[in-house]
């Protein structure tokens, strides 16, 4: 037996920083094209619901909008939806499909040969997808500064980026049970799409939560996506503190402290079963 | 160079069975998933800085080994050990100790550069941030890659990707290397130079243990200090090249193209006292006979003679000394690139 | 052999080319049925979210505004149309172009690309199997739609509206062939790809009327057959009155002519400039 490298818990941690690195070299820095069109995508998503506004309140202002929530201007309630559910899907996706990346690319056998461990292959994935949600958050404000007029409350915008944060970490263990799915169900990507489109529907992006049937809105409320997006909504737009968002971090913290762990050991099972199978590689 | 007599792998009734999926008629009809035995019940010891074989043709089970002992499949029974770790329930450790190339054209990043292939898996091989300089450094020295180290792979020759993939391999400086045909698909002047740095670099210089698979027996014959046939998941034969060609009696082989035989015609060609026996391999468009005999001068004519009475066309035929392939012919009635 | 064929011989060979492609697509669409149900039930949640937005903001499916935009206060109907005729285009732009992208996955391009069989004639095969698939897939959300929202658009005028939204094919053929020449160029264009897919439905009447946008958007509009392809329709359901059904219909019909011939052109010269750099099959 010939001795292996002891390994401290600060390597285990190093790799993150370079998966970050050349997750957004390899998926978007080496394609000039796709750069453009990454900047470009939220805000040509988030435009149709702006313009179906205007036309059906002639305007930007809503009564029913100012009674149902408080807040009567339409872009300004849309844009904080449009931030946090455009950095959550961003997130969502490149960690769901990060093993399928890999796969697609051709190195994800390389990879799992190596001893890197798959919790912090991921907090490198989240990493990148942090970044990446930067220039969305960015691009998005901009737009809202310069185009759309919107009311913010500037000063509550490090308690939002705050509430942001936690939400990666919650979104975290979803990624982590979506990704330990298709590592056993290959075909399932279309199902995803699917359930990213039903989740769409259920965050309450461009319209109140109190729209919705009842049944949905309890689901709604289970989502970290929407509890970000209320939170972020009072502390934005109605200038409330984070202190005072205690329901809604309540359900963020939850989704940290447990989704992450079941998260990691649903994954575990579903890779073991994928190797079980033999169909870990398969693309 | 001396072998260590320490195990570096170790298998005990290894086996890893593949279930194909049924299609709709077949589900209605209610027939069971079909069964494939990639692995069946290896047994097998490698010992350390040993540069050894796995040959078999297509399908054989030589990649789904590899996999096993990479902890990228779990093995249904049995178990085996890589660097004295089992495979199963000490897999961080096995990916310690090993370094895999696979036999697949796409194992890298195209858009990445060759420098960056390697510091991103240096990453992955938990290589500290000055290590990890030194190794990449390292790696591209000994392979000849300083050069092309600021060029995207996407532009490499097959042979230079393939050389990127063998140095991904040695970052962690691993005791154990696997590597899964890792001349396919190259030409011939690569090939060559590819063996060269596996035999004399990579295993007697740097004294690493190599689980090598090929399906090319002159390969096998020219690197390894012993080989392993493998056909349908088992091992068939296991000794060094010398030994194993050695365990047909015949010295000759006398091998003869032929747009088709015939029973009686193969019949008398046994016959002759100097023919020992005769293999037949039937190809889409020709059928292959290996005449194994102790003197092709002895019986050469005698063979014509029978060919022309029975009115056999010759496309080409050559004589010489049995080898590996021959063995495997002898042994599992098939050829290597079945 | 093929040379010294008479011109019908040739044409009728041209001719089962196109069942065959036709039959191909059939079979591959076949193998993923959840992708049937993915292209079915996503727009429909699409239009659901329009609706919540159009509850949240006016209380209702009815606005006055929006006539004064569209000419019909009822928004619900407007964008259930306008839905079910974008079908045609998401179908075409992932259709067409992206069969090719799909070839090259596959490793069949270069096989296709050296047959004596024009490509347009086999683009021809691939285009009418999303024509008539878009057509199930919007008829089958037109009936969604009617079961569960409060509209009724089951009935026989449907069928003309298919049938209108059916002459967007020959767009659609040449627009396929845009997409084309640029994944053979770009190789990697599904980014773009779907920032055009919104780009078009961010510009086009799709979800509200034309004179929401700004000039700029609603002039480039105008060079875009599907929106003389939406007025046709809601005209014909009584949405509005935008004049003689017989001007659009004719002017979907000159634009149609007018993408065809550009983007066959486009594909030519995509096509050589690939085969001068040698990298058809590449991806």
């Amino acid at each position: 037996m010939q001795p292996i490298r002891d390994i401290s818990f600060q390597d285990h941690l190093h790799p993150i920083l370079i998966i970050a690195k050349y997750e957004l070299i390899v998926s978007n820095f080496r394609y000039p094209l796709r750069i453009l069109t990454r900047f470009i995508s939220p805000i040509l998503w988030v435009l149709p619901f702006l313009l179906f506004g205007k036309a059906v309140l002639g305007g930007t202002d809503s009564a029913v909008l100012y009674e149902l929530t408080g807040i009567a201007h339409m872009p300004t309630f849309i844009l904080v939806g449009t931030i946090i559910t455009s950095i959550s899907f961003n997130m969502l996706w490149l960690m769901s499909f990060a093993i399928r990346l890999e796969s697609y690319r051709g190195t994800f056998e390389s990879i799992y040969s190596c001893p890197v461990n798959k919790f912090t292959f991921f907090l490198g994935k989240l990493l990148a997808s942090v970044a990446w949600s930067s220039i969305y958050i960015v691009g998005l404000l901009l737009l809202g500064v310069f185009v759309l007029d919107v009311q913010f409350v500037w000063s509550r915008l490090p308690d939002m980026l705050a509430c942001v944060a936690l939400l990666f970490l919650a979104m975290y263990g979803f990624g982590l049970v979506i990704s330990g799915f298709l590592l056993v169900y290959k075909e399932s990507h279309t199902i995803i799409h699917f359930l990213d489109g039903l989740i769409s529907l259920i965050v309450p992006m461009a319209y109140p939560l109190a729209v919705l049937p009842l049944f949905m809105q309890k689901i709604s409320l289970m989502m970290p996506m929407t509890r970000a997006v209320i939170a972020s909504r009072d502390m934005l737009i109605m200038g409330e503190s984070i202190l005072h968002q205690g329901d809604h971090l309540a359900v963020l913290a939850a989704y940290i402290f447990i989704a992450i762990p079941l998260g990691y050991q649903f994954f575990k099972y579903m890779e073991n079963k994928a190797k079980m199978k033999g169909v870990l590689h398969k693309y | 160079m001396k072998q260590g007599k320490e195990l570096a792998i170790e298998t005990n009734g290894l086996t890893k069975a593949f279930y194909r999926k049924n299609g709709i008629i077949n589900k209605i009809k209610k027939q069971e998933s079909i069964e494939v035995r990639a692995v069946d019940g290896i047994d097998l010891e490698i010992r350390e800085r040993e540069l050894f074989g796995l040959l078999g043709p297509n399908g054989a089970g030589k990649t789904s080994f590899i996999k096993l002992l990479s902890t990228l499949l779990l093995p249904d029974k049995g178990t085996a050990s890589v660097n004295g770790w089992d495979i199963a329930k000490n897999s961080f450790e096995v990916r310690m100790s090993i370094g895999l190339t696979l036999s697949s054209e796409r194992q890298l990043y195209w858009k990445l550069t060759a420098r960056e292939n390697l510091e991103y898996f240096a990453s992955l091989y938990l290589l500290k941030p000055q290590e990890m300089k030194e190794r990449v450094d390292y790696v591209l020295n000994i392979l000849g890659l300083e050069e092309q180290k600021d060029m995207l792979v996407e532009n490499f020759s097959s042979g230079n990707r393939q050389k990127v993939a063998l140095g991904r391999a040695l970052l962690n400086d691993p005791p154990i290397l696997f590597l899964d045909e890792p001349t396919i698909g190259l030409d011939p002047a690569y090939s060559k130079s590819f063996r060269k740095i596996i035999k004399e670099r990579i295993n007697k210089k740097e004294n690493k243990t190599i689980l090598l698979t090929t399906h090319y027996m002159e390969e096998a014959d020219q690197l390894c200090d012993r080989i392993a046939f493998i056909d349908k998941g088992k091992i068939v034969a296991l000794d060094t090249p010398r030994n194993l060609k050695k365990s047909i009696d015949e010295k000759e082989v006398i091998t003869l193209d032929l747009t088709k035989t015939s029973d009686d015609m193969i019949k008398n060609i046994n016959r002759l006292e100097s023919v020992n026996s005769i293999d037949e391999l039937i190809r889409n468009d020709s059928e292959l006979l290996k005449i194994h005999t102790d003197s092709a001068s002895s019986c050469i004519q005698d063979i014509f003679g029978i060919l022309t009475d029975h009115h056999a066309q010759i496309i080409s035929y050559r004589t010489s000394k049995p080898t590996l392939e021959d063995v495997f012919i002898k042994i599992t009635g098939s050829g290597l690139d079945v | 052999m093929y040379r010294m064929m008479s011109n019908w011989s040739r044409i009728s060979l041209e001719l089962r080319t196109i069942r065959y492609t036709l039959k191909k697509e059939i079979k591959l669409w076949q193998r993923y049925p959840s992708r049937m149900l993915f292209l079915v039930v996503m727009p429909f949640l699409t239009i659901l979210t329009l609706y919540f937005q159009g509850m949240g903001l006016v209380g209702g499916t009815e606005s006055t505004y929006f006539e004064e935009f569209a000419g019909t206060q009822d928004y619900l109907v407007f964008i259930i149309l306008g839905s079910a005729v974008f079908i045609f285009v998401s179908t075409a732009i992932w259709g067409v172009g992206n069969s090719i992208r799909r070839e090259q996955m596959m490793g069949t391009l270069e096989s296709i690309w050296v047959v004596p069989t024009s490509k347009l004639t086999i683009f021809v095969g691939v285009a009418l199997f999303d024509g008539l698939f878009s057509s199930y897939v919007a008829f089958m959300q037109l009936l969604i739609t009617s079961l569960i929202l409060p509209v009724n658009l089951i009935d026989l005028r449907i069928f003309v509206v298919i049938g209108i939204a059916f002459l967007l094919i020959f767009s659609l053929y040449g627009l396929g062939f845009f997409f084309t020449g640029l994944v053979l160029i770009y190789k990697e264009v599904e980014d773009f790809t779907n920032m055009i897919n919104s780009a078009i439905r961010l510009i086009t009447p799709v979800s509200y009327p034309l004179s929401v946008l700004p000039a700029p958007l609603a002039f480039i509009a105008l060079f875009i057959p599907l929106t003389y392809a939406l007025q046709a329709i809601r005209d014909y359901m009584g949405l509005g009155d935008y004049g003689p059904i017989y001007q659009y219909i004719g002017l979907l019909l000159l634009f149609d002519l007018i993408f065809i011939i550009f983007g066959s052109l486009f594909f030519r010269y995509a096509e050589k400039s690939a085969k001068r750099r040698g990298v058809i099959a590449t991806h």
